[in-house]
């Protein structure tokens, strides 16, 4: 697998995360190792075997409370303004 | 006094005989680990709370109440487990300042049985790592060795807990993240069946994989935790609603008729030869009790790591895409666009491991390579979780060393990802199969404690307790305590 250092500021990219050239060098070393080794998976006959562990999930009534937490949530963010976060310029 | 003599039935006898009071205690355990951690650096901050915890609890004793299940008992907690309005960082630089909103149910459970919580342990950026060296703050060393590391994730928790700063502790357990750490401190620790214990307040790694379960001196100590934070919580939608059965009731019962397999793929390639000849010795321990010890077989356990290493970070980049600087913790908001201030406080608030599974994870789940990749994985999990359940018919447990290795040099692995994964080899398989799994104290290779694995189904906890209750019985690697620290 050949992941250069455009590929990784690519998924870095998509990743959200801004990097610097030093650790996209570095990325692009390790990252195609580690693929690699992941790509024994390949090789592995896969059946169609049923998933045994596979529960219920246990859901509960979709009923809205009413929140406590509000302001503290709101003084965590970095900006808001009344009941809402306040964002930069989206586009 | 002395530390390390305590267990969890000896502070609520001591509490009950009024040898000393809840408050006394809590404030020798808080000096002393203040004192000592200067060497361990196990512990992030202590919480000073607890004095007044404990107060509440010698309120209670005078009271005449009856004593909870853990009454009066000094426990440590891993700091990706969140207690109301106080500091949770999961050592990363991204949640430095963030405080808890509410506190996690088994935090909740633990209070409410009576325990008191000193303190948060250190561990590896957002529970990722097998040496605790990933923390954005500090490095915890092995208490057996100042030089090595603790394991890892929950290194701090390990570490609290071998060096006698506290009776008890929380870890989590994403691919060993318990059980490995415990086995290179020489304790006993605990990763519960996937839906037993509540994940609710614990920061989110990989779902499908996450569990917190005990770190403790003994393996009675762990199941009298586990029977507090094990059962239902409806803020938890995979957590099982089923009863949880009374674990102590059968842990002293005898292992006649009890078949224990030792799968063979966990004594070959990649594992110390050193290491696995004592989990040998620990099978014969075992025929010795009345046990069978019985060859089975795991065949896909090779590639259970490589499925592991797609599935964690697939999770963890979907989870981890929540720290965006936008509703808490770390925001830089120099850029000019909101994405800028996504990318850049991402950029400055993860640390290099995170990023890089955070890539993996982007990469596996990129159009493309999804199904070579991730669906590839996802199947291959499937076949794991049958070959366990096979073998389960066969067996009523798996023996298995815990680790490849004892503790290595701190900094040894840093720079090389791929062999500091390699040290999840045999952990990770009873993650992706969602089983009960333990590590105990079994032995020594060069002055460094080495752990024995447990094994069993899913729902298997009582079976999982007595069969380590039984070696830990005829053995006593659970009495070594490592060295005072030289000051």
């Amino acid at each position: 697998m050949n992941i250069d250092q455009p590929a990784v500021k690519g998924l870095s990219d998509l990743a959200r995360i801004a990097i610097s050239d030093q650790e996209a060098k570095i990325f692009a070393e390790q990252l195609p190792q580690i693929l690699d080794y992941m790509a024994q998976l390949q090789k592995v006959d896969v059946r169609v075997v049923p998933d045994l562990t596979a529960r219920a999930m246990n859901l509960r009534p979709d009923q809205a409370d009413a929140s406590l937490v509000i302001d503290q949530l709101l003084q965590a963010a970095p900006d808001h303004q009344d009941q809402w976060w306040k964002v930069k310029p989206v586009l | 006094m002395d530390f390390f003599q305590h267990s969890i039935e000896s502070v609520r006898q001591g509490i009950k005989n009024k040898d000393f009071s809840c408050r006394e205690l809590t404030e020798q355990y808080l000096q002393h680990s203040q004192k000592v951690d200067t060497t361990y650096r196990a512990f992030l901050r202590w919480r000073d709370e607890a004095l007044h915890e404990a107060e509440l609890v010698d309120q209670r004793v005078a009271a005449g109440e009856i004593a909870r299940p853990l009454e009066g008992v000094p426990m440590a907690i891993k700091d990706n487990m969140g207690l109301k309005g106080e500091v949770t960082t999961a050592a990363s630089k991204i949640l430095q300042d963030f405080q808890s909103v509410y506190t996690a149910t088994v935090v909740q459970r633990l209070q409410a049985a009576g325990a008191i919580i000193i303190g948060k342990t250190n561990l590896d950026e957002f529970a990722m790592g097998a040496s605790t060296e990933n923390s954005a703050f500090q490095e915890t060393v092995n208490p057996w060795n100042s030089a090595m590391i603790p394991g890892g994730s929950s290194g701090g928790s390990a570490a609290a807990v071998a060096s006698g700063q506290s009776v008890a502790a929380l870890g989590s357990d994403t691919g060993g993240s318990i059980r490995q750490p415990a086995a290179m401190c020489g304790v006993v620790g605990m990763k519960p069946s996937y839906g037993r214990v509540s994940r609710y307040g614990l920061f989110a790694l990989a779902s499908s994989l996450d569990q917190i379960g005990p770190f403790a001196r003994n393996v009675k100590d762990a199941a009298r935790i586990y029977q507090v934070i094990a059962g239902h919580d409806a803020n938890d939608a995979t957590s099982w609603p089923e009863e949880v059965p009374n674990i102590l009731a059968d842990i002293d019962q005898p292992l006649k008729d009890v078949r224990l397999g030792r799968p063979k793929e966990y004594f070959g390639q990649g594992v110390n030869p050193a290491v696995a000849a004592l989990i040998d010795e620990a099978c014969k321990v075992y025929e010795k009790l009345g046990a069978t010890i019985i060859d089975v077989t795991l065949p896909h356990s090779p590639e259970a790591l490589a499925t592991y290493y797609i599935l964690q970070p697939a999770e963890a980049s979907s989870n981890l895409a929540r720290y965006d600087g936008i509703r808490y913790g770390l925001s830089r908001q120099e850029g000019s666009g909101l994405l800028d201030v996504y990318r850049q406080s991402r950029e400055a608030g993860f640390g290099p491991e995170t990023k890089r599974r955070i890539i993996i994870g982007t990469f596996s789940l990129s159009s493309g390579y999804t199904d070579k990749y991730f669906h590839q994985a996802n199947r291959v999990r499937l076949l794991i979780q049958e070959e366990f359940h096979r073998v389960f018919d066969q067996v009523d447990g798996l023996i298995t060393p815990t680790s490849p290795t004892v503790a290595w040099p701190l900094g040894e692995k840093t720079q090389d990802p791929l062999t500091m994964y390699l040290a999840d080899l045999l952990t990770v398989p009873a993650n992706l199969a969602q089983i009960p799994a333990l590590s105990m104290p079994a032995g020594f290779v060069g002055g460094l404690p080495v752990g024995m694995q447990i094994m069993t189904k899913i729902g298997g906890e009582s079976t999982l307790f007595r069969i380590a209750q039984a070696y830990e019985a005829a053995t006593d690697w659970h009495q070594r305590h490592p060295p005072a620290p030289s000051s």
